[in-house]
């Protein structure tokens, strides 16, 4: 894998990651304070904004490498978004949820493997 | 949809709650008075529920993406640069389709982050790594290894951990 390679997957990662974690305070924010109300869009476009980057971004790897092999990178994010949910929007988090989370990330990791 | 339930609410259901419990055992179920189960109890029913939605936000995720594997392959041009950006995708009607279903994914996936934490819904949405080589399997006849059946078999685990505490919740409102 090259450099360039690595660097379209990580920044396709983290973009994804955060855009789930903004679209999750705005739909927050939305639940008491309604979605007419500018913070609410701003928050919603940049989270389209970083997922459509994320998108695109994997459709250009999707053309050079299977889906079996940026699978892992995708069972990443799911460890990275429970516990940064847990760190930025003060989620609880159990130690089941967590143990939960890893496994599911290893199951990922060993189906992309195989 | 979602004003009309609130306003369907029993009042007083949050104090009944604890009802089918013996003494103190409700304070041991997780969630237990959290501000999920309360947002839960108000939770819409029918086509709004967030579970449903959910589910619905994982099959579109799962259709879409075969077909961006698909459209992709079909317009694969790995020596010109600008492929980088996946934009020259957009020449293939499947990754269109495959739009409309991120499209679709993506509103279920908002109404569901308006009641489900994330640290919660995202690993659950993760059913779709199953799925995926399961309908590789099932639909275009892809074998399966061991080591691919034994990770199919991690995530489920994985999933029941995570969603064992929902089950019982869902079972006492």
């Amino acid at each position: 894998m090259t450099f360039l390679a690595f660097l379209f997957i990580l920044v396709s990662l983290v973009t994804f990651v955060a855009a789930q974690l903004i679209l999750k305070r705005a739909m927050e924010f939305s639940a008491t304070n309604g979605m007419r109300n500018s913070y609410f869009m701003s928050r919603v476009a940049i989270g389209v904004v970083l997922m459509t980057v994320s998108f695109f971004l994997t459709l250009g790897l999707l053309q050079r490498f299977d889906l079996s092999y940026l699978y892992p990178f995708q069972g990443l994010s799911v460890i990275f978004i429970t516990i940064l949910a847990a760190v930025i929007l003060k989620e609880k988090l159990s130690a089941r949820l967590t143990i939960g989370a890893l496994l599911i990330t290893a199951g990922i990791v060993l189906v992309s493997l195989s | 949809m979602v004003g009309r339930a609130v306003l369907c609410t029993p009042i007083g259901r949050r104090a009944q709650s604890d009802a089918p419990y013996k003494n103190g055992e409700s304070k041991l179920l997780p969630y237990h008075g959290s501000a999920l189960e309360k947002r839960m109890q108000n939770r819409p029913s029918g086509f709004g529920n967030q579970w449903l939605q959910l589910g619905l936000s994982v099959v579109c995720v799962f259709a879409s993406e075969l077909l961006l594997k698909r459209g992709a392959n079909e317009v694969a041009a790995p020596d010109d640069a600008f492929s980088w950006t996946g934009v020259n995708g957009l020449a293939s009607p499947l990754v269109w389709w495959a739009i409309l279903l991120v499209i679709a994914s993506f509103i279920s996936w908002l109404y569901v982050l308006r009641y489900i934490p994330l640290s919660l819904a995202y690993p659950l949405s993760r059913v779709v790594d199953i799925l995926v080589p399961l309908g590789c399997w099932i639909f275009l006849g892809e074998l399966i290894s061991k080591l691919r059946w034994c990770g199919i078999a991690l995530v489920i685990i994985g999933l029941a951990l995570v969603a064992k505490p929902i089950a019982k919740m869902e079972e006492r409102l």
